[in-house]
């Protein structure tokens, strides 16, 4: 039933090819990297429980000033005219 | 064999540390300089200011600086401008504003102008001027009149060095073609001026801005060698020229310019550390940072430091950079930086105690605070992990901190239930913050999964539902959504950037056209998500800004191949320099729309993994209440 149940909300739920290319679920090229992959290798192995769904990473990398200067002027305008409005 | 391969590769990352990511595009270059030397001929061809007169506004005082202002040339309605808040502040300080060059052959012609500003009612003046010498022009005064009443003052001679003061107003305003083509001017109609320092100062600035860097070090170096300058102007010079050279990648030629311009200031200290830092040599650069005024380049170092394998020294710059808070936005904003990244540095090396504190430090409502509210429960959430070899990766999407997690909680040696629950409810804490916030921000996407995890663990199944049941409903919408913008997106443009650029261009409170959470569509049951709804965070996406940035660029280029025009026999070149504009544009706006549709599916992808978690959650938890 565990099994099913994965395959449903992995593949079923949209059954064309298309779809799962959309969905990113297809397993082509680094199959490791896709998440229904995952969520049957993580069935098979009969894991107990839930797996952590902790996928987001803050990787350390170089800033450029002009681009941070920029985005910084785009927060303060979304605020600014969040501000306005109300 | 890692470290050696970290060792070869460090040299360069610190190169591109000391440097922007992205160089200026040779085309856009190209277009600006064929431009700026057709507007050169152009000036030397036509006798400008003979049958046109320039206008400049002036105001003596940040009172008298005007919210609106009407001419009239021989009754008829020349120009009505309504001057933005940022443009009045200017107007403040002493810069001065150049209203734009009127048709006005020589002689006497009937002017009246009606100035509206927050001291007064409406200022009028009018009177009939006699339009003789040349140059022609209208030079408009706002200054304290008899008693307590503002008064306006008529003048048909403009002094350059109020053609100073208004390439001063366009640089203020980030139109730095404008200052470019105010100061020629300048040096048509007083080229005494125009061989002044001042002037070499401020074409040098004006080049700089609109990314013409390498006229603009061949200027900023000349006046660093200009005995007539001021010392001061000459140093500023001098470390102007450097940053510029150090841009383009001369770090010799950067470190000349240095040498000579010898003088002790934070600013060459942090240049000179920026040469440093292109040389890889890490512990001079450190040494020169101060520590308070360079935060931005010690969060560079930072980066090169861990990249170069130096991991304790980089992680004790990002712990003092996450103490500077409030001092300005910029500073602030590289304090939340560093205090994520070292938060997910410690995440991942097993330091969760540490992490927590990292992202406790982190200011609310800033664009860091939904990361470090993620982050914060995870590390709440792996307090209960042990230092233990982790099972080889069946996965490697999901970090090395999940995979702890799990081994904790679900492993044959989990741990005990009090710390079990303790750890769970401290995690849920800052993930419920972000329960009810916008879910195009991945942070909330993930903790919208995260919350049915966590509930599920501590066997409040119905609770989990509902959160679940809620992920997978806003979720849901969000991937509906970004597959019609994406279908859309292929088959037409969904942005006219130009347009976007004329109205809104650069980014200000009172043009800007988007916000990021508009109505809190996604609390509804069955949310309907406002189409284009993406946008306000597409705009922040480094390579649009970019070619927002280029297109705003080819607008101010097309003004003056549009002036070049004018002159007969530029006509035929000033159409073909229209032309290739329009080309131009057009290839950044399918740039632009190309890139669209990569954007919208990279997020659908990163969508998918968490919908297709939720619903693995929400299907699991289904399952538990089976009949067996």
């Amino acid at each position: 039933m565990k099994r099913l149940l994965a395959a449903l909300c992995v593949l079923a739920f949209h059954p064309s090819v298309v779809a799962q290319q959309e969905l990113g679920m297809t397993v082509t090229g680094d199959e490791s990297a896709e998440i229904g992959l995952f969520i049957a290798k993580w069935m098979d192995g009969g894991e107990p429980g839930l797996p952590a769904p902790g996928l987001h990473q803050e990787p350390l990398l170089p800033v450029d000033p002009w681009v941070l200067r920029q985005q910084l002027a785009v927060e303060a305008a979304v605020r600014g005219s969040r501000a306005t409005r109300d | 064999m890692l470290r050696f391969c970290l060792r070869c590769v460090a040299p360069l990352l610190a190169l591109s540390l000391a440097q922007p990511v992205a160089a200026n595009d040779p085309r856009l270059a190209s277009i600006k300089q064929h431009a700026l030397a057709l507007y050169t001929v152009s000036l030397a061809q036509r006798r400008q200011f003979l049958d046109h007169a320039m206008v400049v506004l002036a105001a003596a005082d940040a009172n008298l600086a005007p919210q609106q202002i009407k001419i009239w040339i021989d009754d008829e309605l020349w120009a009505e401008y309504r001057y933005r808040p940022t443009e009045r502040a200017l107007l403040g300080t002493g810069a001065q504003h150049q209203l734009g060059i009127a048709p006005m052959p020589q002689g006497r012609h009937q002017i009246k102008l009606e100035v509206l500003t927050a001291a007064a009612d409406p200022l009028v003046a009018e009177q009939q001027l006699s339009f003789d010498a040349w140059p022609l022009g209208l030079y408009i005064q706002l200054k304290p009149g008899p008693g307590a009443a503002p008064a306006i003052q008529l003048s048909t001679r403009v002094p350059g060095t109020a053609l100073l003061a208004a390439a001063d107003f366009e640089l203020g305003m980030g139109q730095p073609g404008k200052a470019v083509t105010l100061l020629q001017n300048l040096a048509a109609v007083d080229p005494a001026l125009a061989r002044q320092p001042p002037y070499s100062e401020r074409i040098g600035r004006g080049l700089r801005d609109w990314g013409l860097d390498v006229a603009a070090e061949a200027s900023m170096a000349g006046l660093a060698a200009n005995a007539q300058a001021p010392k001061a102007m000459r140093q500023s010079a001098g470390l102007q020229a450097a940053e510029l050279a150090l841009e383009r990648g001369a770090i010799k030629q950067a470190d000349d310019y240095l040498i000579a311009a010898n003088e002790d200031s934070v600013a060459r200290r942090i240049l000179q550390a920026r040469v440093h830092l292109a040389r890889g040599e890490f512990a001079q650069a450190g040494r020169l940072l101060p520590a308070s005024g360079a935060q931005l380049w010690r969060y560079q170092l930072a980066a090169a430091l861990i990249v170069a394998g130096q991991r304790d020294a980089g992680q004790a710059l990002l712990q003092e950079l996450m103490q500077h808070q409030g001092e300005s936005p910029l500073i602030a904003h590289v304090g939340d930086l560093a205090a994520l990244k070292l938060g997910y540095l410690w995440l991942a090396e097993g330091r969760p105690q540490d992490a927590a504190t990292a992202f406790a430090r982190i200011q609310p409502d800033k664009s860091a605070y939904q990361s470090g509210l993620l982050g914060a429960g995870w590390a709440a959430l792996a307090m209960v992990t042990e230092a233990r070899p982790l099972p080889d990766p069946t996965d490697r999407i999901r970090t090395d901190f999940a995979r702890g997690i799990d081994a904790a909680l679900n492993g044959a040696t989990a741990v005990d239930r009090p710390r079990r629950i303790a750890a769970l409810r401290a995690a849920l804490a800052p993930w419920l913050e972000l329960a009810d916030a916008d879910p195009r921000e991945v942070a909330v996407q993930e903790a919208l999964v995260a919350i049915p995890y966590a509930l599920a663990q501590l066997g409040a199944r119905d609770k989990a539902i509902e959160f679940a049941d809620k992920a997978v409903t806003r979720l849901n919408a969000m991937r509906e959504h970004l597959l019609a913008e994406a279908s859309i997106a292929r088959r037409r443009s969904v942005f006219d950037a130009q347009d976007f650029v004329a109205r809104a261009w650069p980014p200000h409170p009172s043009t800007w056209p988007f916000e990021s959470s508009a109505d809190g569509w996604w609390l509804a049951d069955k949310p309907a998500v406002p189409a284009q709804s993406y946008l306000p965070r597409w705009l922040g996406d480094e390579r649009v800004l970019r070619e927002l940035q280029a297109i705003s660029t080819l607008q101010e280029v097309e003004a003056l191949a549009v002036a070049a025009g004018q002159v007969p026999s530029l006509a035929l070149r000033s159409e073909r320099l229209l032309a290739d504009l329009a080309a131009e544009r057009q290839r950044r706006q399918t740039s632009l729309d190309r890139y669209a549709v990569i954007w919208l599916r990279t997020e659908l992808v990163q969508l998918n993994r968490y919908l297709v978690l939720a619903r693995f959650v929400l299907a699991n938890l289904y399952e538990q209440d089976e009949p067996r």
